[in-house]
């Protein structure tokens, strides 16, 4: 990794000089790199050989390492470069041993074998070299490293060497001896030499990105390690030394190395751990070599498995629990970020989060704002408490909903008014999660409550500057219509008018006509109750009120409109042809608002049909049924919607050289709080407008 | 009712009242009735047209009450339609808004009133009864042109070149050397002239050639009248 970093990197071209300069740099990186791995490739073999009490029974086998070390380090291209530099150096090595030459060649065929097939599948599992503070490049470095690769190379070097061998050893103990040879010094070395490497390069990028080397914390951790090691170090002397021998020798002294490296994997890097197990293996190592120690017991292969098989089950161990430990810390200091992040969100939500243990009925508060439930951060608190400050209406609701939730053990979301004790109301937004036991049976509440009095105060302003905009609109149409109005009106009174004054002029006469003023008398009756609907509906129309949802008959709604608007069509020589369904659902809606919509359209309609000859002025207005919908469509003969229909419905785009832009956008959000939708588009001739609204079920009628 | 209209002259004649709306039809028409008026009412233009035009008798007094906004056919296309009439009727309008445009419209159309609704019973009463005695001057005028007409169609040549030098205000003399012919000859003509056309003196005679020049546009006579 270290390696294929610099090596491969690919510098942009400006100059020629420059281009060499990097190239050569390049080579002499690989050049140092190859020699210092051929190095310590002898100088592993050697003490490989060296400590070995037989030749055919290494103690340990460090060229493996320095192998698998390089061969993860070094890019895969560089793999071929590295085999003749290292072949010499291994029969360099050879040169000085006892080894026969079938067994250096065999020793050789089993590194680079062992090397080649530990590195490729690391590579394959984690793409390029293991680092040790992670559990999963561990766990797969001691599968696949250590136990793995040595194994097959081992058996497959036995199964090779065996016509060779003059003495015929037992074959289990052939393979044993190599695979733990092998296994020891990866477990041993390799974690050190990987780690160190690693070490390395980050320092040299810290260096050339000029930061400082080594900060504070650093010097703390590095005096630590340093104690640490002289610790194991002199551990290692009393386990290891030459008191631990013979007849009074203590052969499982070592286990007191354990608490030791517990300490290393808990406190300090995973560097650290495989220093320390680099320095255990060292002094064992020698131990052995002397014939001192508790392993010395009483054939060469006996001490030296057991050796092998006790530093294997320490150094495995603890380089798990060092990945593990060091996994665990991030997973630490990410929770703790998290928490912070999540402090800050809930801080700004004005939210507090809960636990609400169902058996002692209490709740515990943990909350950043503390004005969200008054009192702050509690624990233990008793349900009740909280039960009371619960605004007296909606206690009963928050009961059931609570109750609900814990006998189904499903969320829930519920809001609810919680009084002060000055008195105030604060609106309160609350979720819950149940937790399941064993049983399936919720046995506390986990959720957050969060203040939304603001957001309720704002959706209140929202709906009531709605309503004043609705009503503008409406005065603001009704302004527009005046003129019809005023003719409207004034038909009845004129009636009503010359009837009576007819009724003055008989019974100015004698004998008085009472047949025809009993007539009279009836029709002004008839013509006032006329003109007080129509100011009815006016007043309707410009009064200032909540909504109110009842069910109405569209049609109905239709035919008032158009009669509020008579006069003004006739004056504008537009027809109004309607088709109306026969069986049409009715829909809960506003009959104020709903006459403002259809009033909307047909002035628009009428406005837009300006310009067309006098014939050719009609307003269609439909009402069906579709399913449960119903549609009231209303088209003109206008020049119908320019370029995107539903622009019209943007607010302030108007088509008209006084209108404001807001007439349809009051209408569109009218029709939506209903439950229904707005359409445009232009038809054949003409734009046509849809109200679709949600028809009441018959089965839903109220009385 | 504090004004009673007249009940001899005002009366003879035929109120048309024409509404799109049928109470205000009734209402109007019993009170115009009441007030003793000859009327009938219409709910559309159409009828009220066929009923007027077939026949036409444009010796019979009448008048038209007419709304002026109406569906299809508003009171300003009847009155247009009625213009060309030899005697048109005098109309009032009616509105129910004080409509700038359509108003100078219905007044150069030869609107003789403007009544906006609510229309008050003795304003209508008055302006029906104006509107009848106007239809019977103008009638009345367009008789008496009628009959001049007719007399002077009975001159001579020779009478009418008389006649046209007599108003120009020639002595007999000039008129003879002008036809050259003599004083006595012109005298004889002129008395003829007098006795044909049945005017009394000269003054007389300059005021039917003064009529008979300018031959009275439609619904101007009452204008004169006045």
């Amino acid at each position: 990794m270290v390696l294929s970093r610099r090596m491969t990197v690919k510098r942009p071209v400006k100059a020629g000089s420059a281009t060499r300069s990097a190239a050569a740099r390049a080579r002499v990186t690989s050049l140092l790199f190859t020699a210092l791995i051929a190095a310590l490739y002898f100088f592993g073999a050697r003490l490989g050989w060296y400590l070995s009490p037989r030749p055919e029974l290494p103690l340990i086998w460090p060229p493996h390492a320095v192998l698998f070390a390089a061969l993860l380090l070094a890019p895969l291209g560089f793999w071929k470069t590295l085999l003749a530099p290292v072949a010499i150096a291994h029969l360099l090595a050879a040169q000085g041993s006892s080894a026969a030459p079938a067994l250096v060649a065999a020793d050789f065929c089993g590194t680079l074998l062992a090397a080649l097939i530990g590195a490729s599948a690391l590579r394959y599992a984690l793409g390029g070299a293991p680092r040790f503070d992670r559990l999963r490049d561990t766990a797969c470095f001691v599968l696949y490293g250590v136990l793995l690769a040595p194994a097959l190379a081992a058996l497959l070097v036995t199964a090779l060497s065996w016509p060779l061998a003059k003495v015929r050893p037992d074959w289990m103990w052939s393979w044993r001896t190599l695979f733990f040879a092998h296994a020891l010094a990866l477990a041993a070395l390799a974690p050190a030499l990987i780690a160190g490497a690693q070490a390395f390069y980050a320092w040299c990028t810290r260096a050339r990105n000029s930061e400082p080397a080594f900060d504070r914390r650093f010097a703390a951790r590095a005096g630590e390690a340093a104690i640490l090691t002289l610790a194991v170090a002199a551990l290692g002397l009393l386990i290891f030394g030459a008191a631990n021998t013979g007849a009074t020798a203590m052969p499982l002294l070592w286990c007191v190395a354990w608490p030791l490296l517990l300490w290393v994997a808990l406190r300090l890097s995973s560097g650290c751990v495989a220093l320390a197990l680099f320095l255990l293996t060292a002094l064992a190592l020698w131990s052995v070599r002397s014939g001192a120690g508790p392993f010395a017991l009483g054939s060469a292969g006996a001490s030296v498995f057991a050796m092998q098989t006790t530093l294997l089950a320490l150094t495995l161990p603890a380089l798990l629990l060092g990945a593990v430990m060091r996994e665990r810390r991030e997973a630490q200091v990410q929770a703790g970020d998290r928490e912070k992040v999540l402090n800050l969100i809930l801080h700004a939500a004005r939210m507090s989060t809960w636990v609400w243990d169902l058996e002692p009925q209490k709740i515990t508060v943990k909350t950043t704002a503390a004005t969200v439930l008054q009192g702050g951060a509690s624990t233990g608190r008793a349900f009740s408490h909280c039960m009371d400050r619960v605004h007296q209406d909606d206690r009963r609701a928050l009961e059931q909903t609570l109750a609900a939730a814990v006998e189904r053990g499903a969320p829930y979301a519920v809001e609810f008014r919680l009084c002060e004790a000055d008195g105030g109301v604060r609106w309160m937004s609350s979720r819950g999660l149940p937790q399941l036991d064993a049983r399936g049976k919720p046995w506390r509440i986990v959720g957050t409550t969060a203040d939304i009095s603001e957001c309720k105060r704002h959706g209140q302003q929202l709906q009531e500057l709605r309503q004043e905009l609705a009503h503008l609109s409406r005065v603001a149409m009704l302004g527009e219509l005046s003129g019809a109005i005023t003719h409207e009106l004034n038909q009845p009174l004129t009636t009503v008018l010359s009837n009576a004054q007819a009724a003055q002029q008989l019974l100015a006469r004698e004998p008085a006509d009472l047949e025809e003023i009993r007539a009279i008398l009836a029709d002004i009756v008839a013509e006032n109750k006329r003109a007080g609907e129509i100011i009815r509906r006016l007043r309707t129309l410009l009064k200032k009120g909540e909504i109110q949802l009842q069910e109405v008959d569209v049609n109905e709604l239709v035919l008032e409109v158009i009669g509020l608007e008579h006069s003004d069509l006739i004056a504008r020589n537009i027809f109004v042809g309607t088709q109306l369904a026969a069986l049409l659902p009715r829909v809960r809606a506003d009959r104020v608002q709903m006459q403002q919509v259809l009033l909307n359209l047909m002035i628009n309609a009428s406005d837009a049909m300006a310009g067309n000859a006098v014939g050719d002025r009609l307003i269609k207005i439909g009402t069906h049924a579709e399913g449960d919908l119903v549609q009231v469509v209303v088209s003109d003969r206008g020049p119908g919607l320019p370029g995107d229909p539903e622009r019209i419905f943007e607010a302030f785009f108007t088509t008209k050289p006084q209108g404001l832009g807001l007439g349809l956008t009051i209408c569109r959000s009218i029709i939506g709080a209903h439950g229904g939708e707005l359409r445009a588009a232009n038809g054949e001739q003409g734009a046509v407008f849809t109200i679709v609204l949600p028809g009441v079920h018959l089965g839903e009628t109220t009385a | 009712m504090t004004t009673m209209a007249p009940a001899d002259t005002a009366r003879n004649g035929t109120v048309y009242v024409v509404d799109d709306e049928p109470m205000m039809v009734t209402a109007l028409t019993r009170l115009l009735r009441g007030a003793g008026f000859d009327t009938q009412g219409f709910q559309t233009p159409e009828i009220f047209l066929q009923f007027f035009l077939h026949p036409y008798r444009p010796e019979h007094g009448a008048c038209v009450v007419i709304d002026l906004v109406m569906p299809g056919c508003d009171g300003l296309a009847v009155q247009r339609a009625l213009a060309a009439l030899a005697s048109p009727p005098p109309f009032v309008f009616l509105s129910g808004r004080g409509d700038v445009k359509a108003s100078v419209q219905a007044m150069k159309g030869g609107a003789l009133d403007f009544l906006t609704k609510p229309v008050d019973g003795d304003a209508l009463i008055a302006a029906v009864s104006n509107a009848l005695r106007r239809d019977r001057q103008a009638r009345g005028a367009r008789a008496e042109r009628a009959a001049l007409c007719g007399r002077y169609a009975c001159l001579t040549q020779r009478e009418r070149q008389v006649f046209a030098g007599v108003v120009a205000g020639q002595l007999n003399k000039q008129i003879a050397l002008q036809l050259g012919t003599v004083e006595k000859t012109v005298k004889v003509h002129r008395a003829r002239v007098m006795e044909k056309m049945g005017a009394a003196n000269l003054a007389e005679l300059v005021r039917m050639s003064a009529r008979l020049s300018s031959p009275p546009r439609a619904g101007d006579a009452w204008t004169k009248v006045q």
